[in-house]
């Protein structure tokens, strides 16, 4: 009597087995016991969980109880009980700080633009890897697209300064082929924004290939011989088996991304200077230069809390949408 | 906010005071000093009355943190010998250092002694009675003919002195390649005008005489970060960095604290004189997107002639640059008399970086010891050249290495650096030099007279 | 079976120079950190150029590194740490991955809520030094293990797979008599080798290159694993000699790099196998 036509299809399995459930004279015994035989019922569940469970309270719940800082008037050495309740009055520094508004427009923006050219990249790049005829080129290709994820900011930003110096560095020395002007690109406000987004799109694109080409990998060849059979070519398996395989992997992906998606501290802090901080100049490193004059830990965790509030209520809408064209939400 | 400000101000008004009767402030290796003692001159051993107790002591790693690889090892024997003390030296790496020091801080999980600088914290340290005062250790005579109140006033508060300072009076001071000079046929500068000149030499005339238009005589920081040095050429009080601080001095017309921002008419002055800079095309016009560790690169290897740094750096980087171009040479500017009488080189002894000792030092008597031990000259000796016999000899009164690893990696930075007038074992040409440059600068620091809560318990 | 036709070919040549390119452009920081590591200090400090091939070479920088004697011991415990931490996380990852899917069972939808929310927010370093010390944990290898165990991250992917997984897989393994434990060990597990894979590695990645927490939680030298003694040996390298805030010999800094790097560039093509097509073949039909 399993009904599975869903995707919650190994949930409906096993509620298939269990029978419905008992009334009559056990009522009387209560919820409790009522309770401790739901979770009798299912303690195989229940047990894959609690070790997770457990964790995620200790290390990641408990911690939640300093977020109060951001509420007061955090003295160090008298600790947080001691500390005095402001309100808001921190969140009130904060935004009426001058170049505030400013460093929260640059974060809004600059996200925006990785998602719109930096999600789709390693998508692109994952399929063309598929098509890669040759299994050894492929691999080979592979392990070594991956690699500039290892290297910190810090060593792949200066070589991309190095690489968009107008004095001799090697961009430039390649557009003055085609008798191009040497760009300053590092200090030019119209083009800095850009090199943010390329160079993250450089450094995290093979590495973002991961995901996409272990949810490829499971698509089973059936569904290509079938196609190829009925005389589709590559575009079209493209476009009819892969993308569509792999649209869940993308939208958990793409929804999860959300959550760090104001995260902008180390690329910016390697690769901007003052002539283009007034677009690059992002809440966290805005925080981090006028940490040096406030109070640094109550102001950084308003900072955060502000920040993160905005991410919640973005991965919610975002996961209503989602619920709506695909029929089930991603949380 | 308020609060701290005001705390500041007399503190920092009590900084530009100088004793007139006491040595110079920058040492120089050329007056007579004593050798490091090699047979100790502590009482006999007491260590049968000393229980065993074990001194956590966290340091900030950066290269001068150990200097030859036994350094940690000879201070452990020692102390532990002397006073019976477990030393536990935790080093934390520069960039991680405040962030673990300000949860050990919320967690009150104290070391004994630690190093700090961030002025805020501090002062709410001492004002929680976490950080311990450190008066008996700096009172006592060893230090009689240190300058206390130029080298401890930092901390010196209602009465006591809390941080055990280890900086000294080499200043940062703005150098340049010597060697470019005797190529160009100039002479040292002076003031702005001539380090002006300068800088266009080393720019349009190929001081390097490599044939190639590729130096520039300046370059610098985008933030502005070591170039207070410049600034203060033009304006009333050293330790400018307008992005940065506020540029505090005391006015000797009224004796109030005032700060450079509101002096419009040298400022002008002083952006005037790096603006033409950049306009005549001497200024790198890169210096935007430099950090510290750019500008050292550049000029390092040969593409810029100008560097502001502490005397102590000097050596290593000299030695870098001597690799390429053997007989390269780094001399340093005199420092310049400011409009309102004090030079534009800093003390670096002003800065709040020092080391404390907090409540939870498990004796402070012997903390006192260990403090003066560890940052005193037996100390800073044993970092700088090791143990002798071991590392290095003095057979004949002429200094040898033994220890190839231990010249390598020797630190003589702390010892030119320390106040306490050492003197170096191994000397070192560029340092001497440096050393000899900045001589003017004892008598360009104020003298202020101290306010009564200001005095220290023995006044000279 | 594909005919190779003239467009297929075109298609493949066109691909592989694109790829060959790619390759070219992503190998280049590895290129440099190399022959930065490779040059004496006063070459690699040199600002301006891209140092691709080394001018002069010299072991001296890695010299520094392995000459220190706490290196192998914090080799030793990074593989630890690494081991541990990422068998673990994958484990639990799983097994919780794997329950979430289960929406119908009252708590799991809040349980999923709770775990997206630990995404987001966070307390800091500071209550999490303070829950490290109360806990014992400090100073202990266990304190690059523990707190740092699983990612929400991970837990929703392996969720997001296992759900796209044919209900008809779990529905057979029942009918056949497996209970529920049976079916995820023996059935469910050894088909999600590919997302299994792909945890290990983001877990193992993770542990690997983690600093921070060993800077925080780890006091004793001989405790510290090997991404912090690097910075260590880097710190004290005495190719320039500075003071205060300055970096230091730029080709033991990227030695350092390198050295650390390396283990990853040799384990990652052995997991690699699992994100190749196939996986999948004979499951459903078998």
């Amino acid at each position: 009597m399993s009904t599975i036509n869903t995707s919650e299809g190994l949930s409906q399995n096993t509620l298939s087995r269990n029978g419905p459930s008992r009334n009559g004279p056990e009522k009387k015994k209560g919820k409790l016991s009522g309770f401790l035989q739901y979770v009798n019922q299912h303690k195989f569940i229940y047990l894959l969980l609690l070790p997770g469970v457990v964790y995620f309270v200790v290390f990641h719940y408990v911690p939640l109880y300093f977020l109060q800082v951001a509420f007061k008037d955090y003295n160090i050495f008298l600790g947080l009980q001691n500390s005095q309740w402001v309100g808001l009055s921190n969140f009130r520094d904060l935004f009426t700080s001058k170049f505030f508004l400013q460093a929260f427009n640059n974060t809004v923006i600059l996200s925006i633009m990785n998602k719109v050219f930096g999600f789709p990249a390693p998508i692109i790049l994952a399929l063309l890897l598929n098509e890669l005829a040759s299994q050894r080129f492929k691999k080979t290709v592979q392990t070594i697209i991956y690699m500039p994820h290892f290297f910190s900011w810090v060593i792949v930003g200066s070589i991309f300064i190095t690489l968009l110096s107008p004095q001799g560095g090697l961009v430039n020395e390649f557009l003055g082929l085609f008798g191009i002007e040497p760009i300053a690109f590092i200090t030019s406000k119209k083009w800095f924004r850009w090199v943010l987004v390329f160079t993250d799109i450089w450094k995290s694109c093979g590495w973002g290939t991961i995901i996409y080409l272990a949810a490829i990998s499971s698509i089973s060849p059936d569904l290509y011989e079938v196609a190829v059979i009925d005389g589709a070519g590559r575009l079209k398996q493209i476009w009819y088996i892969t993308l569509p395989s792999i649209i869940p992997t993308i939208i958990v992906v793409f929804v999860l991304g959300l959550a760090k998606i104001f995260n902008l501290f180390e690329q910016v802090f390697v690769m901007y200077n003052p002539l283009v901080a007034s677009v690059s100049e992002t809440i966290d490193t805005y925080v981090y230069q006028i940490g040096i004059v406030r109070a640094e830990i109550a102001f950084a965790t308003a900072a955060g809390l502000f920040k993160n509030v905005i991410t919640v209520v973005l991965i919610l809408l975002t996961n209503q949408l989602v619920k709506k064209i695909q029929g089930e939400s991603v949380i | 906010m308020k609060k701290r400000l005001i705390s500041v101000i007399p503190a920092l008004a009590a900084i530009l005071t100088l004793v007139s009767c006491s040595p110079a402030a920058p040492s120089s290796s050329a007056s007579p000093a004593g050798q490091p003692s090699g047979s100790s001159q502590q009482p006999p051993a007491e260590q049968a009355n000393y229980q065993p107790v074990t001194f956590h002591v966290m340091i900030r790693g950066t290269a001068d943190t150990f200097g030859v690889p036994r350094t940690a090892e000879i201070q452990a024997k020692t102390v532990k010998d002397r006073w019976n003390i477990d030393l536990k030296y935790e080093m934390v790496d520069k960039n991680t250092y405040n962030e673990k020091v300000t949860a050990k801080f919320a967690a009150a999980d104290f070391p004994s002694i630690l190093y700090y600088g961030d002025a805020k914290v501090i002062q709410n340290a001492i004002d929680s009675k976490v950080f311990v005062p450190v008066t008996k250790a700096v009172m006592s005579p060893e230090y009689d003919n240190v300058d206390r109140q130029l080298y401890f006033i930092r901390w010196y508060q209602n009465g006591e002195y809390y941080g055990f300072n280890y900086h000294s009076g080499a200043p940062e001071t703005i150098n340049l390649r010597g060697d470019w000079l005797k190529n160009l046929n100039m002479e040292v500068p002076k003031n702005p005008e001539e380090l002006k000149e300068v800088i266009a030499a080393m720019t349009n005339n190929d001081p390097d005489q490599n044939g190639k238009n590729d130096t520039y005589g300046l370059t610098m920081q985008g933030d502005l970060g070591m170039t207070g040095q410049f600034w203060s050429m033009f304006l009333p009080a050293p330790r400018i960095i307008p992005t940065k601080g506020a540029g505090l001095y005391i006015d000797s017309k009224d004796n109030t604290v005032k700060t450079i921002l509101d002096d419009v008419p040298n400022m002008e002055k002083a952006l005037a004189w790096f603006n033409s800079l950049y306009q005549e095309g001497i200024l790198d016009p890169m210096y935007v997107t430099l950090k510290q560790q750019d500008v050292e690169a550049k000029f390092v290897s040969n593409q810029s002639g100008v560097w502001v740094k502490e005397i102590g750096g000097l050596p290593s980087r000299l030695a870098q640059i001597q690799n390429n171009v053997p007989d390269a040479e780094i001399v340093a500017m005199p420092p310049v008399e400011t409009v309102s009488g004090v030079t534009n080189y800093d003390l670096v002894a002003f800065k709040s970086d020092c080391y404390f000792m907090t409540k939870d030092a498990p004796d402070v008597e012997r903390g006192y010891e260990l403090l003066k031990y560890l940052y005193g000259k037996e100390g800073i000796y044993a970092e700088a050249y090791g143990e002798e016999g071991v590392e290095y000899s003095l057979q004949g009164g002429a200094f040898q290495w033994l220890n190839e690893e231990a010249r390598e990696r020797s630190n003589p930075a702390r010892v030119i650096s320390s106040y306490l007038d050492l003197q170096l074992l191994d000397p070192i040409p560029v340092v001497e030099n440096a050393f000899q440059a900045i001589q003017a600068m004892a008598s360009w620091i104020r003298i202020l007279p101290l306010t009564p809560q200001q005095q220290s318990p023995t006044t000279s | 079976m594909q005919r190779k036709s003239l467009s297929n070919r075109l298609f493949q040549f066109g691909l592989i120079c694109y790829m060959l390119l790619l390759s070219a452009i992503m190998l280049l920081p590895l290129v440099n950190v190399l022959c930065l590591s490779l040059e004496p200090n006063y070459i690699a400090i040199e600002p301006g150029r891209l140092h691709l091939i080394p001018q002069k070479i010299t072991l001296k920088a890695y010299e520094d590194i392995f000459r220190n004697g706490q290196i192998m011991r914090s080799f030793g415990n990074s593989i630890f740490i690494t081991v541990a931490g990422s068998l673990l996380g994958t484990l639990f990852t799983a097994m919780m991955g794997y329950g979430l899917c289960h929406t119908h069972i009252k708590g799991i939808h809040f349980v999923s809520y709770m775990i997206l929310f630990t995404m987001m927010f966070s307390g800091g370093i500071i209550p999490s030094y303070i829950l490290v010390k109360n806990l014992g944990l400090m100073n202990s290898l266990w304190a690059m293990v523990l707190p740092s165990m699983m990612s929400a991250y991970n837990v929703i992917l392996m969720r997001s797979f296992f759900r796209s997984l044919p209900p008809e897989l779990a529905e057979s393994a029942l009918i056949d008599g497996c209970n529920e434990m049976q079916t995820f060990v023996l059935i469910i597990l050894p088909l999600s080798k590919a997302i299994l894979a792909t945890i290990l590695l983001f877990y193992a990645v993770g542990r690997w290159n983690s600093f921070f927490d060993g800077v925080m939680y780890i006091t004793d030298q001989a405790k510290k694993p090997m991404q912090v003694i690097l910075r260590e040996i880097l710190i004290m390298s005495d190719n320039v000699d500075t003071s205060g805030d300055l970096d230091v010999g730029m080709n033991v800094k990227m030695a350092t790099a390198f050295v650390t790097v390396l283990p990853i560039l040799c384990v990652y093509p052995f997991l690699q196998k699992y994100f190749t097509k196939g996986v999948m073949l004979g499951a459903v039909k078998g």
